[in-house]
């Protein structure tokens, strides 16, 4: 049988790698927005 | 449209208290989605038996095929969401449209990349131009292209229209990489599943045991449901805020 686990364990790394990502994009972006939307919420008042 | 209202929520409820706001079903879903990824790993890892030939670089497989399998129900959303937003004009759908092309993108790369590490000790190389790997990078750059175009689109209707019809048409590229292994014999990649007009110097195959056949069908199982809707909706969600600041910044500078 070959040896072929380093290939798995660099596969298995690169998924994890990729899932993160995309979830970490999503929080982000996600908070980043939460800012924003508290930023012209305010904007929003005080031009009222 | 009532059940795509529920996929989005008030997204003021996301400034007051993230996941606590989450929907429950989401939570459920979410949760639900860690545990049955965590199920099938363990499955590939420890429980499907290694391959003979190819040893412990065979179990990539398992997430190689069911990243795939996910790609194209999220690209099927895509699909989806375009016809229904061009039939009704409704943005949830056009936001269900976006999630779709986002979240099959990033699971068609994880196809891709551990194909690629499969690759090397089996062929022997990182990358061929083979009919099936061509096809698949021209689906990857087809809806990475999606995601670029839309966002140069500066008129938001326009953009939700031309963002309809790309991703409709887009689909082609997913079924001609379903397809190509069964259409073209001069394709080194194997036809693991069904009948085929399979190349005689293909390579990598390898014969399935109860096992290996059980892992791949609940893994392809979890990766084709649970992981692309919960990403997705979460997507959606975030389409949702996008919208909201979208409207509140245009409320601004209006006055």
């Amino acid at each position: 049988m070959p040896d072929t686990q380093a290939y798995l364990i660099l596969g298995l790394a690169v998924t994890f790698a990729i899932m993160a990502l995309l979830i970490a994009s999503m929080i982000i972006r996600h908070r980043n927005l939460l800012k924003d939307i508290e930023l012209l919420e305010q904007l929003k008042d005080e031009n009222n | 449209m009532s059940a795509i209202g529920n996929l989005s929520s008030n997204p003021n409820q996301h400034a007051r208290s993230g996941i606590a706001a989450w929907p429950p079903l989401l939570r459920i879903l979410t949760l639900a989605t860690i545990i049955a990824v965590a199920i099938g790993l363990y499955l590939g890892l420890f429980y499907s038996g290694t391959d003979i030939d190819q040893g412990q670089v065979q179990r990539l497989f398992y997430i190689h095929l069911s990243a795939f399998t996910g790609a194209f129900i999220a690209f099927c959303g895509t699909v989806l969401g375009g016809v229904q937003y061009l039939r009704t004009r409704n943005v949830q759908w056009d936001s269900i449209a976006l999630a779709g092309a986002e979240v099959g993108l990033a699971l068609s790369i994880l196809n891709l990349v551990t194909g690629m590490i499969w690759a090397r000790p089996i062929w022997n190389t990182w990358w061929t131009w083979d009919p099936r790997l061509t096809s698949a990078a021209i689906m990857c750059l087809t809806y990475a292209a999606y995601l670029m175009l839309r966002s140069g689109i500066e008129n938001a209707e326009q953009r939700r229209r031309f963002a309809s019809i790309y991703g409709i048409l887009a689909i082609t590229t997913v079924i001609l990489t379903l397809m190509i292994t069964r259409i073209r014999p001069d394709t080194i990649h194997p036809v693991v599943i069904g009948p085929s007009v399979q190349n005689p110097n293909a390579e990598g195959a390898f014969e399935f045991s109860e096992r290996m056949s059980m892992t791949i069908g609940i893994n392809s199982a979890i990766w084709s449901t649970l992981v692309p809707v919960t990403l997705m909706w979460h997507r959606v969600r975030l389409q949702n805020l996008i919208e909201r600041v979208n409207a509140l910044k245009a409320e601004v500078l209006n006055k």
